[in-house]
């Protein structure tokens, strides 16, 4: 039997003649001592039923092989069944990633035997532990396994891909896993992260060797579908001579996988009836007028409430499970408020409509009557508190505040800032814990939300931009340098935090240009997009009624994608992209998100999912596989302020008038002062994420600017009129600046 | 078929365990008493252990109130493919503290092979029944739960097998223990406990998810259950608890309910004192096989073959140890400890010479390279080299130590210009979250993972230099002090383990901080207290019984892991643990269980020692080995024996033996000296002690402290409870009574005329 090479620069794959039949593939990388063997024998599946070695094999290109083989399992009725295969194997030389991809096609359901571990499995050989591994090993590999888990427990559900550094051999590998492909994952099998993680892994039957890739550690059924399904996956090998810390390897992988996220263009289409953000945001704040948003009881006239109707399933079970009952109709919600207080000031500021403007002024009305009563959460010392929605509600409270030049909720914030936030982070070590004691600011229950410090640092570097004291910035680099490090897997949970501690990162390295915050910024940024969907849901025929790629997992791990942290996420990244140019991929992420968080709306989605009349105010969750049933948590005004929020980052301020084509904001967050709005320089980014050539006219809503374009930030050229024409190669990116003449 | 029985519930201590036997198998239930009312705790039956295997019907059944007895047999596949039968006996009882221990006794006639078609058997679960309704946006955040065993990076340990969980929406928590010295049947034909065995939570089911808890596999050794008697053996402890705790009282609740459970008293005696240890170590210690020119080896003979084999793995041949200071701080431990037994003990001329040889050699390196100390720790090390963090930190310790020891101003100096220009920048650069490596040259961290418990020896030397310190510098010292102690107290519950001796350190620097400056005495006090906890995880709760492999007079239990997951036990680390907190006990209020495991170890630890288990293959038997092997590293290579650690045999006999002797009749009461890590001009005059009953009995103790060229001695004895102040007289033998778990602290002080 021959062997078949596809060889890279620096990498390659060798299906080789396996002892057990068929074929197994190798893998080997170009180190300083020439070709480096790193696994050998790999089936192309793993299990009982599921060792798929190829028989035939044959080369489609250089690049290229197609393969073929057959197997035998068990069906569910007891029978043996033939289980034929086929595939394809190449090397993708634009992202140096190799692709392998099986499809098996059984007649009838096969019984998965689960014997001596669980199936179907994905993983590459690495052989032998060293020597000594709890004495030396341990302590030099470097791997980053996935998905995200909180307080080392309960896993979520979001990136599926591993990276594992070696430091004997010294290569790094990656492996990303296409769920999207994966399709056959269910709970009458393999229940995608509810059972399988990625990552590295020992194992001993006895003798003790090591593997990585995509592995279970229990099953929910043990029913594989029959007909065609397919098995997807990804892996990259290159030498790595120096060991990396967990957040560059982080980095690496996060930039490894962006080059494999697909064009929106052939991924991602905008749902039927997502007519524009702009439409979306207007229609958002005429419902939130409606009587559905809003209550009133002895004390308030007039409130704001959570969900719509107060109707949350989710939380109505779980209360009943305790014996209790909620009635969200009758409690205000400043949390609500605060969250679209901020966002609607700055979109009313910059675009006023009778519609925003009327809305404003009635939470902004039981804004201040909710602070200048009992059920302002910090005016007492009584109680415990989430830490994360504690500074949170304040972060907003004060942003808004402070561009409504607010004095006396300014002070009464600062108050708060000073006697309780700051010596909380300190006593703490900028450690945050999940909720604490609001009187003795001792952590309370279990577990923590070290993330919490990275909002910390973007609240104290606003006091820094507002007062110019340096204690505050002070404060800012302690909470980001710890950061950066804290263990790797110990920072996620609400996903939204990460956003806000890119901002800060980024603005502490543009205030300093300590390069140490140049790298708390990437590092973020890439567990934020640790945290993202880089899968659509493909499981059940009900979950193609959306797409949730480049979607966020809300919290780690409560395993959904939500609308209002979706936006939170993307706002605060793009508001840092004038200092860091995005990738390819990431701009991709930003197009996704901008088509598929229409979802989110009953407006795009089946009417047999609406649950009020107000199509245009989003879910918290839509359904998938992990966490089954759309619009459970019910319908977000809290996160409405998010509608204002998209709307900006896309099409507020500059649009194109061909909508395949994205402009991005990436100037938003600068304003500390409502007077300023119409002084601001606003920098927008247009791409083109289609296959194609695109000529298209790009409409700025601001009569009197000077607008420069460009390929890059340096090489902007002045245009005179505010609709340019412009065209697009596929992928290009072009920078538009918009400089108000004022100045 | 046999007819179904009726339940059968048995109670004690606030706990019921109903029994039922209308499944396929036996099952039990849980209740527990809240305001008079009976509150069952799960949503269905558990089996008493899972695994296709262990079908367990009864064909006998004996039961008192709060006991029961079952009977039965059951079908099993040979290896051969054959069915036999083996026979078990389920013994299930709730003692008065409400624990409830279950036993199942299994005979087997000849070995048989586990079927693993429904996951990794056994597992012994605890059934919660249906996963809460929106649990992980809800339910998931309020509940506490702690697994035992330490990890690193998530790799586990194989120390503490015991959890608590406290559930939110039934508002009580529960205790379980593995008691894996019973469980000797784990190993590689088996579960290799935990290689393959994780602790917590575990999800299963379809549509419809169910939550158990306790032990399962995530992988599976071998299938085969060997010929003969086994045991499966585990315990739980169910009570109201209805309000949320956070994970510092649930880990104080586990160890403090389970600690009241360990035998406070050593498995066995070995015929050797640590004097005639100390003694022994002390000539073994002046052979060539110790020594490379004119420095200690590492390990004797330079004979590792644990890293012998990483480095025949990674390419390289016969590294060269010798010549030079391997790492200094392997000779100034020892030299610390020769230095303290050349001054206050009698052992001689062995020690003398032995000390003597150490400390010249220290001073020509001193005299050598007064002010180089970045090029200091390691000679071998280049300037852009990588170094272990702890390794780093311990190093400046050691140094400065050596220097106050001997007097050495500008060593002390040295070392505290190091701090300053290296230590306290690396520290800020990583926010005071130490990496586990770093770059020499640029501090950055290098590789992976953090290593938390470093924080705990910088607290040690910031408070050294403190106590050093004029007042402007003192303080801004303890500040320094206190943010590496509230940095390692809010670091993640599960991730604050690595060197296993490095909370003792920072227990106590605590300890001293507070008599330096009172402020935020009891946030420091309560830290002290978590931080005992952590390091009571890292203990041997079971003896290893897996293998007949280690010496069988070697015993395991007590003795604390060396380093997470290192998976084995070393001397050094054991005896600097048992320093740490008898050190730190001089002025905290000490944890009873951790004295109780001190009790243990001063005993065990002696096992390390080849003279002390009669190992004849050793030339130098008084030198310890570092590593005793548990099932989970059982098949490396031995690390070698630790010169390094030699000098501790003095400490632990300075701890244990040296100042106080008792009656030969009081076996089980620990005396430890606790102040041994003072300076040597304090330990001439003052000397104090705890003594503590580890005896399930009250006690009546007496002995004599031994206290060298003093004329008068004032005893001031602390009672535990009162910590009244009361006075004895003379230089005669004292006695008094002792009740269980009760202990005294003696302050001795001398007129050293």
């Amino acid at each position: 039997m021959n062997t078949f090479t596809i060889q890279g620069a620096s990498q390659k794959l060798i299906f080789e003649p396996s002892p057990d039949g068929g074929y197994g593939f190798a893998l080997e990388f170009l180190g300083i001592n020439g070709w480096q063997r790193i696994s050998s024998n790999n089936p192309l599946v793993r299990g009982t039923s599921f060792n798929l070695r190829p028989s035939l094999l044959s080369h489609s290109g250089l690049d290229s092989l197609e393969l073929t083989g057959e197997t035998k399992v068990i069906s569910t009725s007891g029978s043996s069944l033939r289980l034929p295969f086929s595939g394809r194997v190449w090397l993708d030389r634009t992202t140096d990633w190799f692709q392998l991809e099986v499809r098996v096609n059984a007649a009838e359901d096969v019984q998965l035997q689960m014997i001596g571990g669980y199936e179907p499995e994905i993983m590459l050989d690495l052989g032998a532990l060293p020597p000594y591994d709890r004495g030396d090993h341990v302590w030099f590999k470097t791997s980053i396994n996935n998905p995200t888990k909180w307080n080392d427990e309960a896993r979520g559900n979001d990136f599926p891909a591993l990276y594992y550094f070696d430091s004997y051999q010294r290569f790094d590998l990656f492996m990303f896993f296409d769920m999207t492909a994966m399709n056959w994952m269910g709970r009458d099998n393999i229940a995608r992260f509810l059972n399988y993680q990625c990552g590295f892994r020992r194992l001993y039957k006895p003798t003790p060797f090591h593997e990585v890739g995509l592995h279970a550690d229990g099953f929910s059924g043990t029913i594989f579908p029959k007909g065609e399904q397919t098995f997807a996956y990804s892996v990259q090998v290159r030498p790595q001579p120096d060991a990396p810390t967990e957040a560059l390897a982080l980095g690496f992988l996060t930039s490894e996988c962006l080059k494999l996220v697909p064009s929106s263009a052939s991924f991602s289409s905008f749902p039927s009836g997502a007519t524009s953000w702009q439409d979306f945001a207007k229609a958002c704040a005429e419902e939130l007028m409606d009587a559905q948003c809003w209550g009133s009881n002895e004390e308030f006239k007039d409130y704001i409430l959570n969900y719509v109707n107060g109707y949350s399933p989710a939380w109505a079970e779980a209360f009943l499970d305790k014996g209790l009952t909620i009635d969200f109709k009758a409690q205000p919600c400043l949390d609500s408020a605060a969250f679209i207080a901020f966002p609607l000031t700055v979109l009313n500021a910059i675009q006023p409509k009778a519609q925003y403007t009327v809305l404003l002024e009635r939470i902004r009305a039981f804004m201040q009557q909710s602070l200048n009563s009992t059920h302002n959460p910090y005016s007492n010392d009584v109680g415990i508190t989430g830490t994360w929605q504690h500074i949170y509600i304040l972060e907003q409270l004060w942003m808004t505040a402070h561009l409504h030049n607010d004095t006396a909720t300014l002070e009464m914030l600062n108050t708060e800032i000073h006697g309780r936030i700051i010596p909380l982070a300190r006593q703490s070590a900028y450690l945050f814990p999940l909720s604490f004691d609001k009187a003795t600011l001792r952590k309370h229950g279990n577990g923590d939300a070290y993330a919490v410090g990275g909002m910390y640092a973007y609240l104290m570097f606003n006091l820094f931009r507002s007062t110019k004291k340096r204690e505050y910035l002070e404060e800012a680099k302690q909470a980001l340098l710890a950061q950066l490090h804290l263990p790797v897997n110990s920072l996620s949970q609400e996903v939204f935090l990460f956003g806000l501690g890119i901002q800060a990162a980024n603005a502490v390295w543009l205030e300093t240009h300590d390069p140490i915050f140049k790298e708390v910024y990437n590092y973020l940024l890439a567990q934020n997009l640790r945290m993202m969907y880089w899968y659509t849901d493909q499981t059940r025929l009900e979950y193609h009624d959306y797409n949730i790629y480049g979607m966020f997992q809300a919290c780690t791990p409560i395993i959904y994608p939500a609308f209002f942290e979706n936006i939170e996420c993307l706002a605060r990244i793009a508001s840092t992209l004038e200092h860091h140019a995005p990738s390819l991929g990431l701009l991709r992420v930003f197009d996704h998100a901008r088509k598929n968080n229409f979802f989110m709306f009953p407006a795009c989605l089946p009417e047999n999912r609406h649950t009020s009349s107000l199509k245009h105010i989003p879910f918290e969750n839509l359904g998938i596989l992990e966490d089954e049933k759309t619009g459970w948590i019910g319908q977000e005004i809290y996160g409405c302020g998010q509608v204002f929020q998209a709307y900006l980052m896309w099409e507020t301020l500059a649009h194109a008038e061909n909508r395949s084509v994205m402009v991005l904001n990436i100037s938003n967050y600068q304003a500390l002062e409502i007077s300023n709005f119409g002084q601001l320089v606003n920098t927008f980014i247009i791409f083109n994420p289609e296959a194609k050539i695109i000529q298209t006219r790009i409409h700025v809503n601001n009569n009197s600017a000077v607008v420069s374009i460009g390929a890059s930030l340096e090489t902007l050229k002045a245009t005179l009129d505010s609709g340019i024409e412009v065209t697009l190669q596929p992928s290009q990116v072009l920078y538009l600046r918009v400089v108000p003449t004022q100045q | 078929m046999q007819p179904k029985l009726a339940p059968i519930m048995l109670e004690a201590a606030q706990t019921r365990v109903e029994l039922l036997f209308e499944q396929e198998q036996i099952q039990y239930r849980l209740w527990f008493l809240r305001l008079g009312n009976w509150i069952c705790f799960d949503s269905g039956g558990s089996e008493f252990v899972t695994g296709t295997f262990f079908s367990l019907v009864p064909n006998q059944v004996d039961s008192t109130p709060t006991s029961a007895v079952l009977h039965g047999k059951t079908e099993y596949q040979t290896l051969t493919g054959t069915t036999a039968q083996y026979t078990w006996k389920l013994e299930l009882r709730i003692d008065t503290s409400g624990w409830i221990d279950i036993t199942l006794e299994l005979d087997l006639p000849v070995a048989g092979r586990f079927n693993q078609h429904s996951g990794h058997e056994p597992a012994l679960l605890f059934n919660l029944g249906l996963v809460p309704p929106y649990d992980r946006g809800h339910t998931f955040w309020a509940r506490t739960q702690v697994l035992g065993y330490t990890r690193f990076d998530h790799t586990p340990n194989n120390d503490f097998p015991a959890l608590y969980y406290r559930d939110p929406l039934r508002r009580a928590r529960l205790l379980m223990f593995f008691d894996t010295a019973a469980m000797a049947w784990m190993g590689h034909q088996t579960m290799s406990r935990f290689r393959d065995y994780r602790l917590g939570l575990l999800e299963s089911g379809g549509s419809e998810r169910t939550q158990s808890l306790g032990l399962y596999g995530i992988s599976q050794s071998g299938q085969i259950w060997a010929a003969g008697q086994s045991q499966i053996a585990y315990s739980l402890h169910l009570k109201d608890e209805p309000t949320q705790t956070n994970d510092r009282q649930a880990l104080s609740d586990l160890t403090s309910s389970l600690g009241a459970r360990v035998k406070g008293t050593p498995d066995l005696e070995y015929g050797l004192s640590w004097a005639d240890l100390a003694h022994g170590m002390a000539l073994d210690l002046q052979d060539a096989a110790c020594w490379s020119g004119a420095w200690l080896r590492p390990y004797v003979n330079d004979n590792s073959p644990a890293w012998a084999a990483v480095g025949a793995w990674e390419g390289r041949h016969n590294e060269n140890l010798g010549g030079t200071p391997y790492m200094l701080w392997f000779q100034e431990t020892v030299l610390a400890a020769l230095e303290f037994g050349a001054r206050f003990t009698n052992l001689g001329s062995a020690i003398e010479a032995a000390r003597n040889r150490v400390v010249s050699s220290s001073l020509a390196y001193y005299k050598s390279v007064p002010s180089v100390f970045l090029g200091y720790m390691s000679s071998n090390m280049s300037d852009d080299a990588v170094r272990g963090t702890w390794q780093y930190v311990h190093s400046i310790n050691t140094y400065w130590w050596a220097g106050k020891i001997l007097n050495l101003e500008s060593v002390m100096q040295a070392a505290e210009l190091e701090v300053q220009e290296s230590l306290l920048p690396l520290l800020e650069l990583h926010a005071f979250i130490p990496p586990i490596t770093h770059s020499r040259l640029t501090l950055e961290k290098v590789g992976p993972a953090v290593g938390f418990s470093v924080l705990g020896v910088c607290a040690d030397l910031f408070v050294r230099l403190a106590a050093n310190a004029k007042s402007i510098a003192r303080t801004r010292w303890l500040e320094l002090a206190r943010r590496c102690i509230r940095t390692l107290a809010r670091a993640p519950e599960y991730a604050v383990h690595q060197e296993s001796n490095h909370l003792a350190s920072a227990v106590f620097a605590i300890s001293r901080i507070l008599v330096l400056d009172s402020e935020n005495q009891a946030e420091f006090e309560a830290h002290a207290a978590y931080l005992t906890h952590q390091a009571l995880r890292q203990f041997y709760w079971c003896e290893e019984t897996t293998s007949t492999e280690n010496h069988p007079l070697v015993r395991i239990r007590g003795l604390s892991t060396c380093c997470t997951p290192m998976g084995y036990s070393a001397f050094w680390e054991n005896i600097s643990q048992a320093l740490g907190f008898a050190s730190a006990y001089a002025n905290l209020e000490p944890n009873v269980t951790m004295l109780r495991f001190l009790n243990v170890l001063r005993e065990h630890a002696k096992g390390s020692i080849p003279a002390a288990v009669k190992d004849t293959s050793f030339a130098h038997a008084f030198i310890p080995l570092e590593d005793l092997q548990l099932l989970e590293v059982s098949r490396d290579p031995s690390a070698g024996q630790e010169v390094y650690g030699a000098g501790h045999v003095v400490w632990a006999y300075a701890l244990f033996e040296t100042f106080c002797i008792l009656e030969p009749s009081n076996t089980a009461i620990l005396v430890l000296c606790t102040n041994l890590l003072e300076p040597p001009e304090t330990l001439e005059t003052h000397r104090t002690f705890l003594i503590f009953n580890a005896d399930t009995n009250a006690t009546l103790v007496r002995g004599k402290f031994e206290i060298l060229g003093f004329e008068t001695h004032i005893w001031k004895v602390y009672d535990s409870s009162s910590l009244a102040l009361c006075t004895l007289h003379g230089n005669q033998n004292f006695e008094f009574d002792l009740q269980p778990d009760e202990w005294i602290k003696i302050e001795v002080i001398g007129d050293n005329k």
